[in-house]
C-alpha cells in the first residue's frame, strides 16, 4: 500500500518534471521561430523546421555516422587522456612543493592562451586528425589538474592525521580519505571539462578540417552558407556533448558510490 | 612499557608549553593526566606517542605502533558507525565493539545522523576496536553524560587488563572511577 503510494508519487514528479522540461523546449522554439521571421532569410538564419528536416535527412546517411563517429572518437580521446594527465600531475604536484611551483606556471600559460593559438601551433607540428584530439586534451588537463590538485590539498589534516595514528595503508588512505574528499571538486572539473573539450575540439576541426568530422561539415557549411546544415551540426554537438556529460555523471556517481558505500583495507 | 622524556621543550609560536621538562613513564594499567586547560596535557600525549616532535630534548621508548583517541572524533562523515570502526580492525570486531558502547542501532548510520555523544562513542569504539599495544586518549568521555560515562569507564577497566591505557581528563570523578594513577601536569612541571 505505502509502496503504491510512493511510487504514484515518483511518476507524479516524473510528469512533473516531463512537463516542465516541455515547456522549457517549446519556449525556445517558438523564440527561436521567431527570430526566424523577424530576420526572414533563410540564408542567414534556419528555421526550427528547417534544421529538424535536415537533421533527419542527415542521420538517414552513412556518412553522418562516420562523420559524427570520428569526431566522438577524437575528442572522448582527448578528453580521458586529459583526464590521465590532469591526474597524475594533480597527484606529483600534490606530492611535492618543488613539482607544484615547476608546473603551476605552465598550466597557468595553458588556461590563458587562446585555443586558436594552439590550434594553429599544432596544425604545424602534427596531422589534421590528431589536431583536435590534442586540443581537447589541453583543454581537459589543466582544469582537471587546478580541481584535483584543489581538492587533495583541502582534503581534511586531522582525517589523515588520524590515518596515520591508526597506522592505515598508503591504499586505505587514498581509497577512504582522499577519494571521497575530492570527488565533488573532480566531479565539477569533469562535468565541466566535457563543455571544454567539445567547443575546443570543434574549434580544432573546423581549423584544420580533417576529412572525416563534424567540424569540417560545419566549416563546409559556411563556405557554401548552407546555414541549415550548420545549425544542423551544432546541435549534434550540443547534443553529443550533453549526453557525454550524462554519461560522465552516471560514471562517476557509480565509482564515488563504491568508494563512499564502503571502507576498504 | 616505559617512555621517558628528557629535557623536552616544546612551544607553539610564541607559546611555551614545555621547557626542559623530564619525567620517566612507566605505562601500565590506567594512567590520567590532569591539568588545567592549556597546561601542555594533549601535547604531552602527543608528544609521548610521536604525534608531535620536540623542539629540543630527547624522547624515548615512543612505542611504534599505537592507538590514539584524538579529543575531536575525527569520524569519516562519508562513511557509516560500522564502516569508521572497521576501516580499523574488521567488520566481525567493530559489530561487536559498537553494541558494547550501546550502538547497535545505528551501525549503518553516518555521522551527521548521530548525536554528539554517539559519535564520540563511535570513536571510542574505534580506538577500542583497533589493536595496538598502548591506549592514548584524549578527553575520551567529552560531552558524555554521567551514566554513559559510567559504562564507558567500565569497558576501559576492561580494556586495560589487555593494555595500558594513558589518558587525559579534567575530572577527578573519571580518573578516580577509572582507578588510575593520576599525574597532575601542572606539579610535575
Amino acid at each position: 500500500m505505502i509502496s503504491g503510494m510512493v511510487f504514484k508519487k515518483t511518476k507524479k514528479i516524473q510528469y512533473k518534471k516531463a512537463a516542465r522540461i516541455l515547456v522549457s523546449v517549446s519556449v525556445w522554439l517558438c523564440l527561436w521561430q521567431i527570430v526566424y521571421l523577424l530576420i526572414g532569410k533563410d540564408v542567414l538564419f534556419a528555421s526550427p523546421l528547417a534544421v529538424a528536416k535536415r537533421l533527419f535527412e542527415l542521420l538517414q546517411t552513412a556518412d553522418f555516422w562516420q562523420k559524427t563517429g570520428a569526431s566522438l572518437l577524437g575528442i572522448t580521446a582527448g578528453y580521458l587522456l586529459g583526464i590521465f594527465a590532469g591526474t597524475v600531475l594533480a597527484v606529483l604536484t600534490s606530492l611535492s612543493d618543488w613539482l607544484y611551483t615547476i608546473f603551476r606556471p605552465m598550466l597557468t600559460v595553458i588556461k590563458s592562451t587562446p585555443v586558436v593559438s594552439f590550434i594553429i601551433l599544432a596544425l604545424v607540428w602534427m596531422q589534421k586528425t590528431a589536431v583536435p584530439i590534442f586540443i581537447s586534451f589541453l583543454m581537459v588537463t589543466p582544469m582537471v589538474w587546478a580541481n584535483l590538485s584543489g581538492g587533495i590539498r583541502e582534503t581534511d589534516r586531522n582525517l589523515l592525521e588520524m590515518a596515520r595514528a591508526y597506522g592505515l595503508t598508503r591504499r586505505q588512505i587514498v581509497r577512504n580519505i582522499y577519494l571521497p574528499s575530492v570527488m565533488p571538486s573532480l566531479l565539477t572539473a569533469l562535468t565541466t571539462a566535457i563543455g571544454f573539450a567539445w567547443k575546443a575540439g570543434i574549434a580544432a576541426e573546423v581549423i584544420s578540417t580533417p576529412r572525416n568530422s563534424i567540424g569540417a561539415q560545419l566549416y563546409n557549411a559556411k563556405v557554401y552558407l548552407e546555414t541549415a546544415d550548420l545549425f544542423s551540426w551544432t546541435v549534434v554537438v550540443v547534443l553529443l556533448s550533453m549526453l557525454f556529460e550524462k554519461l560522465i555523471v552516471y560514471c562517476i556517481g557509480k565509482i564515488s558510490g563504491t568508494a563512499k558505500g564502503g571502507t576498504a583495507k | 612499557m616505559n617512555i621517558v622524556l628528557e629535557q623536552v621543550s616544546k612551544s607553539f609560536g610564541e607559546k611555551q608549553v614545555f621547557s626542559n621538562f623530564s619525567y620517566a613513564f612507566q605505562l601500565e594499567g590506567i594512567t590520567a593526566i590532569m591539568g588545567a586547560s592549556g597546561c601542555g596535557k594533549t601535547t604531552l600525549l602527543r608528544l609521548l606517542c610521536g604525534l608531535e616532535q620536540p623542539d629540543s630534548g630527547v624522547i624515548s621508548g615512543v612505542p611504534k605502533q599505537f592507538t590514539f583517541l584524538f579529543q575531536e572524533n575525527r569520524l569519516l562523515p562519508w562513511a557509516t558507525a560500522l564502516e569508521n570502526v572497521a576501516l580499523v580492525s574488521n567488520t566481525q570486531t567493530a559489530k561487536a565493539v559498537l553494541q558494547k558502547v550501546g550502538l547497535a542501532k545505528e551501525l549503518h548510520e553516518k555521522p551527521a545522523a548521530l548525536s554528539g555523544g554517539m559519535q564520540r562513542r563511535v570513536a571510542f569504539a574505534r580506538a577500542l576496536a583497533h589493536q595496538s599495544p598502548v591506549l592514548f586518549l584524549d578527553e575520551p568521555f567529552k560531552g558524555l553524560d554521567a551514566s554513559l560515562c559510567a559504562e564507558m569507564i567500565g569497558l576501559l577497566l576492561q580494556e586495560s587488563e589487555k593494555r595500558p591505557i594513558l589518558f587525559v581528563t579534567h575530572s577527578e570523578t573519571e580518573a578516580n572511577t577509572a582507578h588510575a594513577a593520576v599525574l597532575h601536569l601542572d606539579a610535575m612541571q
